[in-house]
Protein backbone atom coordinates (compact mmCIF):
# COMPACT_ATOMS: atom_id res chain seq x y z
CA UNK A 1 0.00 0.00 0.00
CA UNK A 2 1.62 3.35 -1.11
CA UNK A 3 2.07 5.89 1.54
CA UNK A 4 0.04 9.00 0.60
CA UNK A 5 -2.57 6.91 0.77
CA UNK A 6 -2.38 5.90 4.23
CA UNK A 7 -1.43 9.51 5.02
CA UNK A 8 -4.69 10.79 3.39
CA UNK A 9 -6.39 8.09 5.36
CA UNK A 10 -4.49 9.48 8.37
CA UNK A 11 -5.51 13.08 8.15
CA UNK A 12 -8.85 11.45 7.31
CA UNK A 13 -8.93 9.78 10.66
CA UNK A 14 -8.02 13.68 12.33
CA UNK A 15 -10.54 15.06 11.33
CA UNK A 16 -12.92 12.58 12.20
CA UNK A 17 -11.64 12.53 15.48
CA UNK A 18 -11.99 16.67 15.65
CA UNK A 19 -15.40 15.90 15.36
CA UNK A 20 -15.65 13.09 18.35
CA UNK A 21 -13.73 15.59 20.13
CA UNK A 22 -15.84 18.18 19.99
CA UNK A 23 -18.72 15.75 21.27
CA UNK A 24 -16.92 13.90 23.95
CA UNK A 25 -16.14 17.24 25.66
CA UNK A 26 -19.49 18.24 25.41
CA UNK A 27 -20.59 14.76 27.18
CA UNK A 28 -17.50 15.37 29.37
CA UNK A 29 -18.84 18.41 30.68
CA UNK A 30 -22.17 17.72 31.06
CA UNK A 31 -21.07 14.47 32.98
CA UNK A 32 -18.83 16.29 35.18
CA UNK A 33 -20.74 19.18 36.34
CA UNK A 34 -24.34 17.57 36.37
CA UNK A 35 -23.35 14.12 36.47
CA UNK A 36 -25.88 13.22 33.68
CA UNK A 37 -24.97 10.40 31.05
CA UNK A 38 -26.60 12.65 28.66
CA UNK A 39 -28.18 10.20 26.00
CA UNK A 40 -29.40 12.91 24.01
CA UNK A 41 -26.10 14.40 22.42
CA UNK A 42 -25.90 12.43 19.38
CA UNK A 43 -29.59 13.66 18.80
CA UNK A 44 -28.35 17.64 19.65
CA UNK A 45 -25.16 16.79 16.87
CA UNK A 46 -28.06 16.30 14.56
CA UNK A 47 -30.03 18.65 15.41
CA UNK A 48 -26.62 21.03 14.63
CA UNK A 49 -26.28 19.49 11.31
CA UNK A 50 -30.37 20.61 10.85
CA UNK A 51 -30.41 23.92 11.83
CA UNK A 52 -27.09 24.75 9.96
CA UNK A 53 -28.98 23.50 7.10
CA UNK A 54 -31.68 25.60 7.81
CA UNK A 55 -29.72 28.60 8.69
CA UNK A 56 -27.31 28.18 5.61
CA UNK A 57 -30.41 28.19 2.87
CA UNK A 58 -31.72 31.19 4.43
CA UNK A 59 -28.68 33.49 4.42
CA UNK A 60 -26.27 31.67 1.77
CA UNK A 61 -23.84 31.52 3.79
CA UNK A 62 -21.62 28.91 5.66
CA UNK A 63 -20.02 31.14 7.74
CA UNK A 64 -23.20 33.02 9.89
CA UNK A 65 -24.11 29.05 9.95
CA UNK A 66 -21.39 28.23 11.84
CA UNK A 67 -21.41 31.41 13.84
CA UNK A 68 -25.23 30.79 14.88
CA UNK A 69 -25.94 27.09 14.95
CA UNK A 70 -23.90 26.49 18.20
CA UNK A 71 -25.83 29.52 20.13
CA UNK A 72 -29.00 28.24 19.12
CA UNK A 73 -28.95 24.63 19.58
CA UNK A 74 -27.04 26.06 22.84
CA UNK A 75 -30.14 28.58 23.37
CA UNK A 76 -32.15 24.99 22.96
CA UNK A 77 -30.03 22.80 25.36
CA UNK A 78 -30.36 25.61 28.03
CA UNK A 79 -34.31 25.58 27.87
CA UNK A 80 -33.83 21.68 28.12
CA UNK A 81 -31.69 21.40 31.34
CA UNK A 82 -34.24 24.19 32.76
CA UNK A 83 -37.97 22.55 31.98
CA UNK A 84 -37.03 18.81 31.50
CA UNK A 85 -33.68 17.85 33.37
CA UNK A 86 -33.59 19.91 36.13
CA UNK A 87 -36.74 18.76 38.11
CA UNK A 88 -35.06 15.90 38.11
CA UNK A 89 -31.64 16.04 40.11
CA UNK A 90 -32.04 14.40 43.28
CA UNK A 91 -33.68 11.83 41.91
CA UNK A 92 -30.58 9.85 41.14
CA UNK A 93 -28.31 9.17 38.04
CA UNK A 94 -31.24 6.79 36.34
CA UNK A 95 -34.24 9.77 36.20
CA UNK A 96 -32.05 12.13 33.65
CA UNK A 97 -30.50 9.07 32.03
CA UNK A 98 -33.81 7.57 31.01
CA UNK A 99 -35.06 11.61 30.36
CA UNK A 100 -32.47 11.70 27.51
CA UNK A 101 -32.52 8.75 26.36
CA UNK A 102 -36.43 9.44 25.21
CA UNK A 103 -35.70 13.16 24.47
CA UNK A 104 -32.89 12.10 22.01
CA UNK A 105 -36.14 9.32 19.97
CA UNK A 106 -38.50 12.25 20.25
CA UNK A 107 -36.05 14.79 19.05
CA UNK A 108 -35.09 12.06 15.84
CA UNK A 109 -38.89 11.60 14.85
CA UNK A 110 -39.35 14.74 15.42
CA UNK A 111 -36.93 15.66 12.44
CA UNK A 112 -38.10 13.05 10.37
CA UNK A 113 -41.73 15.09 10.70
CA UNK A 114 -40.22 17.74 9.34
CA UNK A 115 -37.60 17.20 6.99
CA UNK A 116 -38.04 12.95 5.98
CA UNK A 117 -36.60 10.13 6.60
CA UNK A 118 -33.98 11.06 3.55
CA UNK A 119 -30.77 12.24 4.22
CA UNK A 120 -30.34 15.92 3.13
CA UNK A 121 -27.09 17.12 1.01
CA UNK A 122 -25.23 19.66 2.65
CA UNK A 123 -22.69 20.86 0.27
CA UNK A 124 -19.10 21.83 0.89
CA UNK A 125 -18.70 25.77 1.17
CA UNK A 126 -17.09 27.22 -1.66
CA UNK A 127 -14.13 28.58 0.22
CA UNK A 128 -13.03 25.22 1.26
CA UNK A 129 -14.22 22.98 -1.70
CA UNK A 130 -10.73 22.57 -3.33
CA UNK A 131 -8.00 20.62 -1.88
CA UNK A 132 -4.40 21.01 -1.26
CA UNK A 133 -1.73 19.65 -2.82
CA UNK A 134 0.64 18.55 -0.19
CA UNK A 135 3.25 17.51 -2.43
CA UNK A 136 4.33 13.81 -1.81
CA UNK A 137 2.06 13.53 0.96
CA UNK A 138 -0.67 13.45 -2.13
CA UNK A 139 -3.96 16.09 -2.14
CA UNK A 140 -5.83 16.30 0.83
CA UNK A 141 -9.17 18.07 0.77
CA UNK A 142 -9.25 21.62 2.09
CA UNK A 143 -12.57 21.36 4.17
CA UNK A 144 -11.11 18.51 6.17
CA UNK A 145 -7.67 20.69 7.20
CA UNK A 146 -10.70 23.76 8.12
CA UNK A 147 -12.14 21.27 10.61
CA UNK A 148 -8.98 20.19 12.23
CA UNK A 149 -7.50 23.53 12.58
CA UNK A 150 -11.32 24.93 13.80
CA UNK A 151 -11.53 22.19 16.16
CA UNK A 152 -7.68 23.18 17.73
CA UNK A 153 -8.94 26.62 17.96
CA UNK A 154 -12.14 25.38 19.67
CA UNK A 155 -9.74 23.89 22.26
CA UNK A 156 -7.64 26.57 22.65
CA UNK A 157 -10.50 28.81 23.50
CA UNK A 158 -11.74 26.01 25.70
CA UNK A 159 -8.75 25.38 27.65
CA UNK A 160 -8.26 29.37 28.36
CA UNK A 161 -11.84 29.66 29.77
CA UNK A 162 -11.39 26.68 31.67
CA UNK A 163 -7.84 27.37 33.13
CA UNK A 164 -7.71 31.18 33.65
CA UNK A 165 -11.33 32.62 34.07
CA UNK A 166 -13.43 32.86 36.68
CA UNK A 167 -15.87 30.96 35.10
CA UNK A 168 -13.45 27.58 34.51
CA UNK A 169 -11.85 27.57 38.03
CA UNK A 170 -15.99 27.56 38.88
CA UNK A 171 -16.30 24.59 36.55
CA UNK A 172 -13.09 23.23 37.84
CA UNK A 173 -13.92 23.01 41.45
CA UNK A 174 -17.88 22.36 40.84
CA UNK A 175 -16.79 19.16 38.69
CA UNK A 176 -14.62 17.63 41.96
CA UNK A 177 -17.59 19.32 44.71
CA UNK A 178 -20.96 21.47 43.71
CA UNK A 179 -21.36 21.69 47.38
CA UNK A 180 -18.52 23.73 48.29
CA UNK A 181 -19.28 25.59 45.28
CA UNK A 182 -22.61 26.45 46.85
CA UNK A 183 -21.45 27.45 50.40
CA UNK A 184 -18.95 29.60 48.79
CA UNK A 185 -21.99 31.75 47.51
CA UNK A 186 -22.62 30.14 43.63
CA UNK A 187 -25.23 29.56 42.42
CA UNK A 188 -24.78 26.07 41.24
CA UNK A 189 -27.88 25.71 39.39
CA UNK A 190 -27.24 28.34 37.21
CA UNK A 191 -23.75 26.88 36.43
CA UNK A 192 -25.21 23.65 35.52
CA UNK A 193 -27.52 25.45 33.06
CA UNK A 194 -24.71 27.25 31.54
CA UNK A 195 -22.62 23.80 31.17
CA UNK A 196 -25.52 22.10 29.83
CA UNK A 197 -25.73 25.18 26.89
CA UNK A 198 -22.61 25.07 26.59
CA UNK A 199 -22.05 20.71 26.07
CA UNK A 200 -25.10 21.00 23.76
CA UNK A 201 -23.89 23.87 21.56
CA UNK A 202 -20.69 22.30 21.21
CA UNK A 203 -22.49 18.68 20.20
CA UNK A 204 -24.53 20.85 17.10
CA UNK A 205 -20.71 22.49 16.22
CA UNK A 206 -19.54 19.04 15.79
CA UNK A 207 -22.87 18.27 13.91
CA UNK A 208 -22.52 21.05 11.55
CA UNK A 209 -18.84 20.45 10.82
CA UNK A 210 -19.26 17.19 9.91
CA UNK A 211 -22.46 17.24 7.83
CA UNK A 212 -20.50 17.94 4.59
CA UNK A 213 -17.98 15.09 5.68
CA UNK A 214 -20.57 12.57 6.62
CA UNK A 215 -23.96 12.15 5.69
CA UNK A 216 -27.10 14.26 6.91
CA UNK A 217 -29.92 12.35 8.26
CA UNK A 218 -32.10 12.24 11.40
CA UNK A 219 -29.84 8.79 12.79
CA UNK A 220 -26.94 10.48 11.86
CA UNK A 221 -26.29 11.15 15.69
CA UNK A 222 -26.62 7.49 17.03
CA UNK A 223 -23.73 5.95 15.37
CA UNK A 224 -21.71 9.23 16.63
CA UNK A 225 -23.22 8.88 20.04
CA UNK A 226 -21.63 6.10 21.01
CA UNK A 227 -17.99 7.17 19.39
CA UNK A 228 -18.36 9.77 21.63
CA UNK A 229 -18.84 7.69 24.30
CA UNK A 230 -15.85 5.57 23.72
CA UNK A 231 -13.83 8.68 22.99
CA UNK A 232 -14.77 9.71 26.77
CA UNK A 233 -13.82 6.42 27.95
CA UNK A 234 -10.81 6.29 26.51
CA UNK A 235 -9.81 10.26 27.12
CA UNK A 236 -11.21 9.77 31.05
CA UNK A 237 -14.04 11.69 31.93
CA UNK A 238 -13.52 15.37 32.37
CA UNK A 239 -10.11 15.70 31.11
CA UNK A 240 -10.33 18.60 27.86
CA UNK A 241 -6.51 17.09 27.15
CA UNK A 242 -7.67 13.58 27.14
CA UNK A 243 -10.92 14.32 25.46
CA UNK A 244 -8.89 15.58 22.45
CA UNK A 245 -6.09 12.73 22.31
CA UNK A 246 -8.76 9.81 22.29
CA UNK A 247 -10.49 11.86 19.51
CA UNK A 248 -7.72 11.99 17.34
CA UNK A 249 -6.82 8.45 18.59
CA UNK A 250 -10.05 6.61 17.59
CA UNK A 251 -10.30 8.99 14.71
CA UNK A 252 -7.35 8.04 13.13
CA UNK A 253 -7.69 4.14 14.47
CA UNK A 254 -11.37 3.91 12.63
CA UNK A 255 -9.64 5.70 9.81
CA UNK A 256 -6.71 3.37 9.57
CA UNK A 257 -8.80 -0.11 10.25
CA UNK A 258 -11.07 0.94 7.49
CA UNK A 259 -8.20 1.39 5.08
CA UNK A 260 -6.93 -2.76 5.78
CA UNK A 261 -10.47 -4.13 6.59
CA UNK A 262 -13.63 -1.97 6.35
CA UNK A 263 -15.56 -4.38 8.11
CA UNK A 264 -13.20 -4.12 11.30
CA UNK A 265 -13.47 -0.35 11.34
CA UNK A 266 -16.69 -0.02 13.75
CA UNK A 267 -15.03 -3.20 16.22
CA UNK A 268 -11.24 -1.31 15.96
CA UNK A 269 -12.66 1.77 18.26
CA UNK A 270 -14.30 -0.80 21.19
CA UNK A 271 -10.79 -2.84 20.91
CA UNK A 272 -8.32 0.31 21.41
CA UNK A 273 -11.36 1.18 24.04
CA UNK A 274 -11.20 -2.66 25.99
CA UNK A 275 -7.42 -2.10 25.94
CA UNK A 276 -7.01 1.03 27.40
CA UNK A 277 -9.53 0.10 30.10
CA UNK A 278 -7.53 -3.04 30.95
CA UNK A 279 -4.31 -0.77 31.58
CA UNK A 280 -5.97 2.16 32.59
CA UNK A 281 -9.78 1.96 33.72
CA UNK A 282 -9.77 5.90 34.84
CA UNK A 283 -9.09 6.28 31.05
CA UNK A 284 -6.25 7.94 29.70
CA UNK A 285 -6.18 11.16 31.74
CA UNK A 286 -9.30 10.61 34.33
CA UNK A 287 -8.74 11.08 37.60
CA UNK A 288 -8.57 7.77 39.58
CA UNK A 289 -11.20 8.93 42.37
CA UNK A 290 -14.07 8.44 39.82
CA UNK A 291 -13.02 5.51 38.41
CA UNK A 292 -14.24 4.28 42.04
CA UNK B 1 -33.04 37.71 71.50
CA UNK B 2 -33.81 41.02 69.62
CA UNK B 3 -30.03 41.90 68.28
CA UNK B 4 -28.75 37.92 67.69
CA UNK B 5 -26.97 37.76 64.76
CA UNK B 6 -28.49 34.05 64.36
CA UNK B 7 -31.17 32.83 65.58
CA UNK B 8 -32.86 29.12 65.37
CA UNK B 9 -36.34 29.34 66.69
CA UNK B 10 -38.30 25.65 66.97
CA UNK B 11 -36.30 24.22 63.72
CA UNK B 12 -37.18 20.96 63.02
CA UNK B 13 -34.79 19.12 60.33
CA UNK B 14 -35.21 15.62 58.36
CA UNK B 15 -32.76 13.40 56.11
CA UNK B 16 -34.92 11.75 54.45
CA UNK B 17 -37.67 9.63 56.36
CA UNK B 18 -35.28 10.50 59.65
CA UNK B 19 -36.79 13.12 61.83
CA UNK B 20 -32.96 14.80 63.11
CA UNK B 21 -33.55 17.44 64.92
CA UNK B 22 -36.81 18.11 66.83
CA UNK B 23 -36.81 21.75 68.06
CA UNK B 24 -33.82 23.49 67.91
CA UNK B 25 -33.68 26.96 69.78
CA UNK B 26 -30.58 28.56 69.76
CA UNK B 27 -28.75 31.92 69.01
CA UNK B 28 -25.37 33.67 68.71
CA UNK B 29 -24.74 37.13 69.72
CA UNK B 30 -22.22 39.46 67.44
CA UNK B 31 -18.95 38.55 68.96
CA UNK B 32 -19.99 35.65 70.57
CA UNK B 33 -18.16 32.35 70.07
CA UNK B 34 -20.65 29.38 71.08
CA UNK B 35 -20.43 25.73 70.74
CA UNK B 36 -22.38 22.90 69.88
CA UNK B 37 -21.54 19.89 71.87
CA UNK B 38 -22.72 16.75 72.37
CA UNK B 39 -22.64 12.85 71.23
CA UNK B 40 -21.85 11.66 68.05
CA UNK B 41 -25.68 11.53 66.36
CA UNK B 42 -27.18 14.22 68.50
CA UNK B 43 -27.97 16.65 65.63
CA UNK B 44 -25.12 19.12 66.15
CA UNK B 45 -23.66 19.30 62.26
CA UNK B 46 -27.20 18.79 61.35
CA UNK B 47 -28.30 22.00 63.28
CA UNK B 48 -25.59 24.19 61.72
CA UNK B 49 -26.19 22.33 58.12
CA UNK B 50 -29.69 23.79 58.83
CA UNK B 51 -28.55 27.67 59.28
CA UNK B 52 -26.63 27.09 55.80
CA UNK B 53 -29.17 26.10 54.03
CA UNK B 54 -27.91 22.17 53.70
CA UNK B 55 -30.72 19.92 54.79
CA UNK B 56 -33.16 18.50 52.14
CA UNK B 57 -35.86 19.36 54.07
CA UNK B 58 -36.03 22.08 57.54
CA UNK B 59 -38.98 24.08 59.16
CA UNK B 60 -39.14 26.53 62.24
CA UNK B 61 -37.07 30.04 61.76
CA UNK B 62 -34.16 30.75 61.36
CA UNK B 63 -33.33 34.60 61.47
CA UNK B 64 -29.76 35.48 60.27
CA UNK B 65 -28.60 39.30 60.63
CA UNK B 66 -33.03 40.09 61.28
CA UNK B 67 -33.60 38.07 57.78
CA UNK B 68 -35.32 35.01 57.68
CA UNK B 69 -33.79 32.67 55.96
CA UNK B 70 -35.77 29.47 56.00
CA UNK B 71 -36.17 28.57 52.18
CA UNK B 72 -33.65 31.05 51.12
CA UNK B 73 -30.73 28.86 48.54
CA UNK B 74 -27.42 28.18 50.06
CA UNK B 75 -25.81 30.67 48.19
CA UNK B 76 -28.17 33.79 49.36
CA UNK B 77 -27.47 32.53 52.76
CA UNK B 78 -23.85 33.27 51.88
CA UNK B 79 -24.65 36.56 49.81
CA UNK B 80 -26.24 37.47 53.48
CA UNK B 81 -23.15 36.99 55.05
CA UNK B 82 -22.66 33.04 56.56
CA UNK B 83 -19.97 31.39 56.12
CA UNK B 84 -19.17 27.50 56.52
CA UNK B 85 -16.03 25.57 56.92
CA UNK B 86 -17.68 21.90 56.21
CA UNK B 87 -16.44 18.60 58.41
CA UNK B 88 -14.77 16.75 55.31
CA UNK B 89 -13.71 17.44 51.93
CA UNK B 90 -12.89 20.83 53.01
CA UNK B 91 -10.62 21.49 50.08
CA UNK B 92 -11.19 20.84 46.29
CA UNK B 93 -8.28 18.48 44.97
CA UNK B 94 -7.06 18.67 41.64
CA UNK B 95 -6.64 23.10 42.49
CA UNK B 96 -3.91 24.98 43.77
CA UNK B 97 -3.58 26.07 47.39
CA UNK B 98 -3.94 30.00 45.82
CA UNK B 99 -7.07 28.50 43.62
CA UNK B 100 -8.80 27.49 46.71
CA UNK B 101 -8.27 30.57 48.02
CA UNK B 102 -9.73 32.33 44.93
CA UNK B 103 -13.14 29.98 45.47
CA UNK B 104 -13.74 31.99 48.53
CA UNK B 105 -13.91 35.48 46.69
CA UNK B 106 -16.14 33.63 43.32
CA UNK B 107 -19.05 35.15 45.08
CA UNK B 108 -18.08 38.58 45.75
CA UNK B 109 -17.01 39.53 42.21
CA UNK B 110 -14.02 41.69 42.88
CA UNK B 111 -11.27 42.38 40.44
CA UNK B 112 -8.10 40.67 40.03
CA UNK B 113 -6.53 43.36 42.02
CA UNK B 114 -8.57 43.53 44.66
CA UNK B 115 -8.45 39.50 45.10
CA UNK B 116 -5.16 39.41 45.34
CA UNK B 117 -5.21 41.80 47.59
CA UNK B 118 -7.62 40.01 49.99
CA UNK B 119 -5.63 36.77 49.22
CA UNK B 120 -2.46 38.25 50.77
CA UNK B 121 -4.06 40.28 53.72
CA UNK B 122 -5.74 36.53 54.69
CA UNK B 123 -2.38 35.13 54.05
CA UNK B 124 -0.81 37.07 56.54
CA UNK B 125 -2.96 35.38 59.23
CA UNK B 126 -1.88 32.21 57.91
CA UNK B 127 1.41 31.90 57.33
CA UNK B 128 2.23 28.31 56.73
CA UNK B 129 -0.39 28.35 53.25
CA UNK B 130 1.28 31.87 52.06
CA UNK B 131 4.43 29.54 51.80
CA UNK B 132 2.70 26.92 49.68
CA UNK B 133 0.50 28.95 47.34
CA UNK B 134 1.17 27.11 44.06
CA UNK B 135 1.18 23.22 45.81
CA UNK B 136 -1.79 21.27 45.02
CA UNK B 137 -3.92 21.63 47.57
CA UNK B 138 -4.47 18.08 48.50
CA UNK B 139 -1.09 16.88 48.96
CA UNK B 140 -0.52 19.44 52.44
CA UNK B 141 -1.68 18.09 55.44
CA UNK B 142 -5.02 17.54 57.27
CA UNK B 143 -4.51 20.49 59.85
CA UNK B 144 -3.16 22.42 56.94
CA UNK B 145 -6.11 21.85 54.71
CA UNK B 146 -8.25 23.07 57.54
CA UNK B 147 -6.41 26.01 57.65
CA UNK B 148 -6.95 26.65 54.36
CA UNK B 149 -10.72 25.90 54.14
CA UNK B 150 -10.87 28.36 57.56
CA UNK B 151 -8.86 31.28 55.26
CA UNK B 152 -10.85 30.23 52.26
CA UNK B 153 -14.30 31.03 54.36
CA UNK B 154 -12.71 34.53 55.93
CA UNK B 155 -11.78 35.94 52.24
CA UNK B 156 -15.32 37.04 51.28
CA UNK B 157 -15.52 38.76 54.82
CA UNK B 158 -18.55 37.04 56.38
CA UNK B 159 -20.53 38.29 59.30
CA UNK B 160 -20.41 34.71 60.80
CA UNK B 161 -18.76 31.79 60.38
CA UNK B 162 -20.01 27.77 60.91
CA UNK B 163 -17.61 25.74 62.07
CA UNK B 164 -18.07 21.95 61.78
CA UNK B 165 -15.46 19.70 63.58
CA UNK B 166 -12.76 22.17 63.00
CA UNK B 167 -10.21 20.30 65.17
CA UNK B 168 -11.16 16.58 63.95
CA UNK B 169 -8.08 14.28 62.34
CA UNK B 170 -5.45 17.34 63.10
CA UNK B 171 -2.21 17.18 64.91
CA UNK B 172 -2.50 18.57 68.27
CA UNK B 173 0.35 21.36 67.86
CA UNK B 174 -2.18 22.22 65.12
CA UNK B 175 -5.40 21.99 67.57
CA UNK B 176 -3.55 24.74 69.68
CA UNK B 177 -3.00 26.93 66.59
CA UNK B 178 -6.38 27.02 65.24
CA UNK B 179 -8.00 27.33 68.76
CA UNK B 180 -5.50 30.75 69.54
CA UNK B 181 -6.89 31.67 65.78
CA UNK B 182 -10.10 31.17 66.64
CA UNK B 183 -9.95 34.09 70.07
CA UNK B 184 -7.96 36.30 67.41
CA UNK B 185 -11.00 36.00 65.02
CA UNK B 186 -13.24 36.99 68.09
CA UNK B 187 -11.06 39.55 69.44
CA UNK B 188 -11.39 40.90 65.59
CA UNK B 189 -15.09 41.08 66.03
CA UNK B 190 -16.23 38.11 64.22
CA UNK B 191 -18.67 35.40 65.33
CA UNK B 192 -18.42 31.69 65.16
CA UNK B 193 -20.38 29.03 65.90
CA UNK B 194 -18.37 25.77 66.71
CA UNK B 195 -19.24 22.09 66.43
CA UNK B 196 -17.30 20.20 68.57
CA UNK B 197 -15.78 16.42 69.54
CA UNK B 198 -13.27 18.02 71.41
CA UNK B 199 -15.54 19.30 74.60
CA UNK B 200 -12.81 20.68 76.43
CA UNK B 201 -11.40 22.55 73.68
CA UNK B 202 -14.68 24.21 72.47
CA UNK B 203 -15.31 25.15 76.22
CA UNK B 204 -12.22 26.33 76.67
CA UNK B 205 -12.54 29.22 73.59
CA UNK B 206 -16.23 29.45 73.64
CA UNK B 207 -18.30 32.34 75.38
CA UNK B 208 -21.33 29.74 75.60
CA UNK B 209 -22.36 26.82 74.84
CA UNK B 210 -25.21 24.53 74.23
CA UNK B 211 -25.69 20.82 74.60
CA UNK B 212 -27.58 18.12 72.30
CA UNK B 213 -29.27 14.70 72.62
CA UNK B 214 -31.30 13.60 70.04
CA UNK B 215 -31.69 16.27 68.12
CA UNK B 216 -32.54 18.55 71.35
CA UNK B 217 -30.94 21.31 73.48
CA UNK B 218 -30.82 19.66 76.84
CA UNK B 219 -28.33 22.03 79.12
CA UNK B 220 -27.47 25.74 77.96
CA UNK B 221 -24.71 27.98 79.61
CA UNK B 222 -22.01 30.11 79.82
CA UNK B 223 -18.77 27.45 78.94
CA UNK B 224 -17.13 28.17 82.09
CA UNK B 225 -19.98 27.10 84.17
CA UNK B 226 -19.72 24.11 81.81
CA UNK B 227 -16.07 23.72 82.35
CA UNK B 228 -17.16 23.65 86.03
CA UNK B 229 -20.05 20.98 85.94
CA UNK B 230 -18.01 17.28 85.01
CA UNK B 231 -21.04 15.95 85.55
CA UNK B 232 -22.87 17.58 82.48
CA UNK B 233 -19.64 16.63 80.13
CA UNK B 234 -19.70 13.10 81.67
CA UNK B 235 -23.34 12.68 80.84
CA UNK B 236 -24.22 13.94 77.35
CA UNK B 237 -20.67 14.08 76.00
CA UNK B 238 -18.46 11.10 76.73
CA UNK B 239 -18.62 8.52 73.52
Amino acid sequence: MELDLILAQLFTGVALGAVFVLMSVGLSVIFGMLGIVNFAHGAFYMIGAYVGIFVLTLTGSFWIALALTPILVGVFGLFVERILVRPLYGRGPDYPLLLTFGLAYALVELVRVVFGSDGVPFDTPELLAGGFDLGDLGYYPAYRLFVIAFTVLILLVLWVVIERTRFGLIVRAGARDPRILSVLGIDVARVWLLAFGIGTGLAALAGLLAAPMRSVNPEMGVAVLVEAFVVTVIGGMGSLLGGAIAGMAVGIVVSLTSLWMPQMATMSMFALMTLVLIIRPQGLFGRDDLAR
Amino acid sequence: MADALLELRAVHGWYGPAHVLQGIDLHVMPGEIVALVGRNGAGKTTSICAAMGLLPRSAGSIRFDGVEMIGKPVHARFAAGLGYVPEERRIVAGLTVRENLRLGMLAVRAGAAAERRAIDEVAARFPRLAERFGQQAATMSGGEQQMLAIARALLSRPKMILLDEPSEGIMPALVDEMAQLFVDLRADGMTLLLVEQNVELALEISDRAYVLDQGMIVHEGTSADFLADPEIRERYCSV
